[in-house]
């Protein structure tokens, strides 16, 4: 069969047809509230949780090689609390800034 | 009915032990190789023959590349691409561990603290160096941000000591729940199986689209440790 330039237009036609019907498909799809709410609710018991067990580790370490059991213990603890508050400041700033654009 | 944690033993194979140390070769440390292995022969199986219009063998290797780089340029930016090998090799290996442990009567070592923990750990290592690396001993401002007095210095350096440490522990977290849970919901519904009798069909069917679901968040899951990884690595690599 011989190529005419009628046959070619209309391959570009058909190539472009696709080409929008595929960037149609792949668009980003906005993420189900539900879905979001249970990823960042999910991520924010993690990091305040995480922030409290290493500070917890980090005191119990330090307690073991200096002796001064259990105060290091407590004050890390403490100082783990207020990581994990920090860490959830943070991750919600950014999530903020991500919301906006 | 049996216990739904006991899948998550680990048990040692070839018992192997040197100087008081156990070094026992364990199920877990088959299905890592495992991992290692079906991720290889997957790659080298689909790239035998490599043409330039690829085949749809082909295709599955190139469209994983393609999706990790791309990954990587939005979230690390073009230096990042440097560390392409590492990222892309944790992704091959947490999305296989993932998967192959939803096999009936595998090992999910994705599911252990010590297996994930460890791969984090390296990803800790590599933010450390590279942030040394690239600031010099500027990098220690990471734990005393610009513009805070030096009298609260006592109180911010270990918490923010802390923080840095905890990001790893909370990307592993966030990795090992998932699969546990999942694996122990499988489990327990299959229980009722055989105690509902005549019934039991129903949590059958019930399995089925867990099943599916798990495929799903193994998949989701590993895509989500790769991406944290790369923020890891740029947050080294960029000032803030």
């Amino acid at each position: 069969m011989k190529k005419t330039p009628e046959d070619i237009k209309q391959l570009e036609q058909k190539i472009r047809d696709l080409k929008s019907k595929e960037a149609f498909a792949r668009r980003d799809k906005p993420e189900s509230e539900f879905a979001y709410a249970s990823k960042v609710g999910f991520r924010i018991g993690v990091e305040l949780l995480s922030g409290v067990l290493v500070g917890a580790a980090i005191g119990y370490l330090l307690d073991k090689l200096t002796g001064y059991q259990p105060w290091l213990l407590i004050l890390f603890m403490f100082f783990g609390g207020g990581a994990g508050v920090l860490n959830v400041y943070r991750f919600a700033k950014s999530e903020e800034v991500k919301r906006k654009e | 009915m049996s216990n739904p944690m006991e899948q998550f033993v680990v048990k040692p194979i070839v018992p192997i032990e040197v100087g008081g140390i156990d070094i026992s070769f364990t199920n877990s440390a088959l299905f890592m190789m495992l991992a290692v292995a079906v991720s290889t022969l997957l790659f080298a199986l689909c790239l035998r023959k490599r043409t330039l219009v690829p085949s749809i063998a082909q295709s599955v290797p190139e469209t994983i590349y393609e999706f990790i780089s791309s990954l990587l340029r939005e979230n690390v930016g073009v230096e990042g691409l440097k560390y392409f090998p590492f990222i892309f090799t944790v992704f091959l290996f947490v999305a296989f561990g993932n998967l192959l442990g939803l096999f009936p009567y595998a090992f999910t070592f994705t599911s252990h603290l010590t297996a994930v923990g460890s791969l984090s750990l390296i990803a800790l290592a590599f933010n450390v160096l590279i942030g040394i690396r690239k600031k010099k001993i500027g990098w220690l401002r990471t734990f005393m941000p610009r513009g805070i007095p030096m009298a609260l210095a006592p109180l911010i350096v270990p918490i923010e000591m802390i923080s840095f440490l905890s990001k790893p522990f909370s990307l592993t977290v966030r990795l090992v729940a998932n699969m546990t849970v999942g694996h122990i919901m499988l489990k327990i519904i299959a229980g009722f199986v055989a105690a509902l009798g005549v019934l039991g069909f129903i949590p059958v069917l019930f399995n089925c689209c867990i099943v599916c679901f798990e495929i799903f968040i193994a998949l989701l899951q590993a895509f989500i440790y790769t991406v944290l990884s790369c923020i890891y690595l740029g947050d080294a690599l960029h000032e803030h």
